[in-house]
């Protein structure tokens, strides 16, 4: 008994759960307590099955490998568990488990329901096994199956002709994503006769020369990016947020980090690429430019799904630029990112769901006043905004402040200024997201009602209970970074950074130093930078303090002073208006980011202009990147 | 004994000096010279030295109100965390060699720690929800995004000068950066940190929202204008942490570009900080007449975002090559 329930075990029970629950909820789903606890069943064991591995990787330093007994003649078909796949594994599953909570205490639930359960489910098995997987073959497949489910709940959400147009173009891009990939494992199996991670390990950088092998790196790195949402594939993130809430979340962070963590597989672990400079490059521009691009998507965008895909998308390229700089600092506080990215998203796409379930819109202009009917929503929605925008003592200000820090050690370290400027983007970025935050909290939460909004109610307790988990897991780790970094990012970078116990660890003892020759465990040199200086309880300490005292002293004006007769004037304020020849009507004013939006009228126009909805203008810059990946390559390597 | 006389010692740091006495004093009088600066300079009538401390306490004095449509807990609570958070990030700020509280942030998380009071506003801006706040608050996001680009490179190229002298790697400790020039002599005689300077003390004028640039003037078509308007406490502490704000730039810019001439005497120190913080003052009023002033609000962005952070930039750069 205790044999079966093995660590070794674990990740296949983990997946396996998940398609099993999809089976059932499919099966009898029709009925919302039996779909509910499926699902809630599901998740739950999954998660459970990724916390029992954390003592023996994470903090035992093993890593696990299960593999089918019938299929090993194949030399993979594989799961591993090293500390970097649980990381991302933990990430996927306590996501899922947290948005099954909200979404089993939604009221009033659709027709499409049961089909959304077992789709939720087939997405987390699909991210899951692809984390998890040791072979090449397992993740294109994996990652077919969770973009296909992601594409389907799109498709199911009820939202009409607008969700189904995205569900298309979805479908196309996951049909790039999958030629790239295909494309991409046949041409490595084709030159290395294997599809094991660990085994292409070792072969292809003896094969780096092989121009097919350079081909076959452009295009799983393709791939990957159009997982990972990054440009030009960045649209997808746009198409994936118009699905149900928790459907999002899953699709937007979740399968998104996927998609980076494919790209730290195949730069890190098949590749051994990035000790060159030229693909820290390449990591850190792709990472710079879907981040601000993203970022002004989203200050141009209308509606509220839309906004909070760019942003995902955003944030979830900042962790690109940290892998990018390969420094044990930078990954560490990527992989931290990471972490909270998929906090703040989450819980930023709950309270979003929440919004449009109840008034059943999602265009900011519709939308207004709903600080009064739904307060708890808006202070869960406030939390993950200030977390994405990097205000402390939040969580996305730590990973963020780290990063900066890792961008500035690495340009000195390196003697290159450009990755000074990726850290001055990643600050500019931070500030647009706060500056659009601002307006969607403007637009939804203030002002008045919009007519059939006058019955919103507040969301569910059970609704509430999901956000206000991500809410309290945001300030947590703002205010505990420590935690984060010695039971989850650190054991993570150390596993980036040791590819020889990876390989020894799935091919056996001796093997890296066959294929590499004699080396010094990389485990044994890791060492993370102390210095900065950052110290958020005794900040809160200071700033508690220093309210009070602003409070009792105004309290004892206000007792002490007699009453002025005047009507009050602002002072100090600058004026409102200083006899400009410009006039704006009202709605024009309402809109807090007109002045940047006209001061970079070009761009603006720039951006509507290549973002057209055709099909085919996608279809051309998928080509287009993979072939400059190829020319990069090509050159590069 | 020892404990409690520690604890003493932080409250009094808190609630005396630096911290919120000081801030109230220091930050009424610079706003109020900044401001008097721009008067002169505009010729038109001198507001006195005292004015803001003037109009805290008549503020102080008015029946409290707030817009029917307004958040009250937003609107009551706002100004008070945005001043409290204004108190703290002084009291990280060193004074010459004397840092009240050391060791709590270095200047990346001072940079991000000044967003705090920003959005405190902004917030209470919004929630209003009148027509004067909506033009208000265009202004108020406006000079949050213009002006910290501009500052993040003014303190890269701070830390870069540092780190290059010292041959460590990128130093963002306020602490080290003043120890530093108490040893080395200060970065603003610097040939490649007069641009960053010069940069700084045209963002002085943005944070601190001196800059009365020209916004279009607000046509509301069903006539219900300003006349709803925030009044009393709020205001009052609102207006109070702009003038505080002005205290937190000049004596940022006196630690990173000022720092080591000191004399090691609290006291003495203090009043050299405050003379170099009147002097930044003065120079921010001129600048927002000669510069800030002059720019329409579309313009007010590209203006920070090109030629104020090109300033910054071109610092960064030589402090890169080391010159």
């Amino acid at each position: 008994m205790s044999e079966f329930f093995s660590p070794a075990r674990l990740p296949v029970c983990a997946i396996a759960v998940l398609f099993l629950g999809a089976f059932l909820s499919a099966l009898f789903g029709r009925v919302k307590i039996i779909r509910s606890v499926l699902a809630i069943l599901a998740v739950s064991c999954s998660f459970a099955c990724m916390i029992a591995l954390v003592r023996p990787v994470m903090l035992g330093g093993e890593v696990i490998v299960w593999s089918a007994d019938s299929l090993s003649s194949y030399d993979g078909a594989a799961l591993e568990v090293d500390a970097l796949s649980l990381f991302f594994a933990l990430l996927v599953t306590a996501a899922a488990f947290v948005s099954c909570i909200w979404a089993v205490s939604v009221p009033k639930q659709d027709d499409s329901s049961p089909m959304g359960f077992s789709l939720f489910q087939i997405l987390t098995g699909g991210i899951l096994a692809f984390v998890l997987s040791g072979d090449i073959f397992t993740m294109f497949l994996m990652a077919e199956a969770a973009s296909i489910a992601a594409t389907s709940l799109t498709a199911v959400s009820g939202r009409g002709r607008g969700a189904m147009k995205a569900a298309f173009r979805a479908l196309v891009l996951g049909g790039i994503e999958t030629v790239f990939l295909l494309a991409g494992a046949a041409i490595l199996y084709a030159n290395a006769r294997t599809l094991s991670i660990a085994r292409l390990c070792t072969v292809i950088p003896g094969m780096i020369d092989n121009s097919s092998i350079k081909i076959a790196f452009a295009l799983l790195f393709a791939g990957f990016g159009v997982n990972a949402c990054l440009v030009p594939f960045h649209l997808l993130a746009e198409d994936r947020a118009k699905g149900s809430a928790p459907a999002a979340v899953l699709s937007n962070s979740a399968l998104a980090l996927g998609g980076i963590y494919g790209i730290v597989r195949l730069t890190c672990f098949l590749f051994q690429t990035m000790d060159l400079s030229s693909f820290q490059f390449l990591l850190v521009m792709v990472g710079s430019a879907s981040m601000l691009l993203c970022v002004t998507m989203a200050l141009s965008g209308r509606d509220l799904d839309q906004i909070l895909g760019f942003h995902a998308a955003s944030q979830n390229s900042c962790v690109l630029i940290a892998f990018g700089l390969h420094t044990t600092d930078g990954f560490s506080a990527g992989l931290f990112h990471a972490l909270n990215c998929m906090l703040f998203s989450a819980l930023l796409f709950l309270a979003a769901g929440s919004i449009m379930r109840e008034t059943g819109k999602a265009s900011l202009d519709e939308l207004g006043g709903l600080g009064r009917k739904m307060p708890h929503t808006f202070g869960l929605f406030l939390i993950g905004a200030f977390s994405a925008s990097g205000i402390p003592p939040f969580n996305g200000f730590a990973s963020g402040w780290m990063i900066f820090r890792a961008c500035c050690a690495k340009a000195v370290e390196s003697g290159r200024i450009g990755f000074m400027f990726a850290a001055v983007l990643f600050f500019a970025a931070s500030v647009l997201t706060a500056a659009s935050f601002v307006r969607v909290s403007r637009s939804v939460f203030f002002g008045p009602l919009p007519e059939g909004c006058e019955n919103c109610k507040e969301s569910t307790l059970g609704m509430r209970l999901a956000m206000g988990i991500y809410a309290a897991l945001c300030v947590l780790a703002g205010l505990l970074p420590g935690v984060a970094g010695r039971f989850l990012t650190r054991p993570g970078t150390v596993a980036a950074f040791n590819v020889e116990k990876y390989i020894d660890s799935m091919l056996g003892a001796g093997t890296a130093s066959e294929a590499f020759g004699p080396f010094v465990a990389a485990a044994q040199n890791i060492t993370f930078d102390q210095s900065g200086v950052w110290s958020p309880f005794a900040w809160l300490l200071i700033l508690c303090v220093s309210f009070l005292a602003v409070s009792g002293a105004s309290a004892f004006f206000r007792r002490s002073l007699p009453e002025a007769p005047d009507a009050p004037e602002d002072a100090g304020g600058a004026p409102l208006s200083c006899g400009g020849e410009d006039r704006v009507s009202l709605e024009e004013a309402a809109d807090p980011l007109i002045d940047l939006t006209s001061g970079c009228k070009r761009y603006f126009s720039l951006m509507e202009r290549i973002h057209s909805d055709n099909l085919n203008d996608a279809a051309l810059w998928a080509a287009a990147a993979a072939a400059l990946l190829m020319l990069f390559s090509m050159i590069s390597l | 004994m020892e404990i409690v006389k520690s604890v003493l010692l932080d409250l009094g740091y808190i609630l005396i000096f630096p911290g919120f006495l000081f801030c109230f004093l220091g930050g009424t009088v610079l706003s109020g010279i900044a401001r008097r600066t721009a008067a002169e300079l505009r010729k038109s009538g001198s507001p006195a030295l005292i004015q803001p401390a003037l109009d805290f306490f008549e503020l102080c004095g008015k029946e409290t109100g707030v817009p029917a449509p307004a958040s009250r807990i937003l609107v009551l609570l706002g100004p008070f965390v945005g001043l409290a958070a204004l108190i703290a990030i002084q009291l990280l700020i060193p004074i010459c060699s004397f840092t009240a509280f050391p060791g709590i942030a270095d200047t990346l998380a001072l940079l991000c720690l000044l967003a705090v009071p920003a959005l405190a506003e902004i917030f209470m801006t919004v929630s209003a929800d009148t027509p004067d706040a909506k033009a208000r608050l265009r202004q108020q996001v406006t000079a949050m995004i213009s002006c910290a680009l501009p500052l993040v490179l003014v303190l890269l190229a701070v830390g870069m000068a540092v780190s290059r002298e010292t041959g460590s790697g990128m130093d963002f400790s306020l602490q080290n950066i003043a120890a530093w020039q108490e040893e080395a002599g200060c970065l603003l005689f610097r040939f490649s940190m007069v641009p960053a300077a010069a940069a700084f003390l045209l963002i002085i004028p943005g944070v601190t929202g001196m800059q009365s640039f020209d916004t279009a003037e607000i046509v509301d078509e069903a006539g219900n204008g300003g006349s709803a308007q925030i009044s009393g406490i709020p205001l009052a502490v609102s207006s109070l942490s702009r003038s505080v704000r002005m205290l937190t730039m000049t004596s940022l810019f006196t630690a990173i570009f000022l720092g080591g001439l000191g004399t090691h005497v609290l006291i003495a120190d203090g009043l050299i900080t405050f003379f170099f913080c009147a002097v930044v003052a003065a120079c921010a009023g001129v600048l927002t007449v000669v510069f800030a002033e002059r720019l329409k609000t579309g313009k007010f962005f590209l203006f920070y975002w090109t030629v104020v952070s090109a300033l910054a930039a071109i610092s960064l750069v030589l402090a890169w090559y080391g010159l």
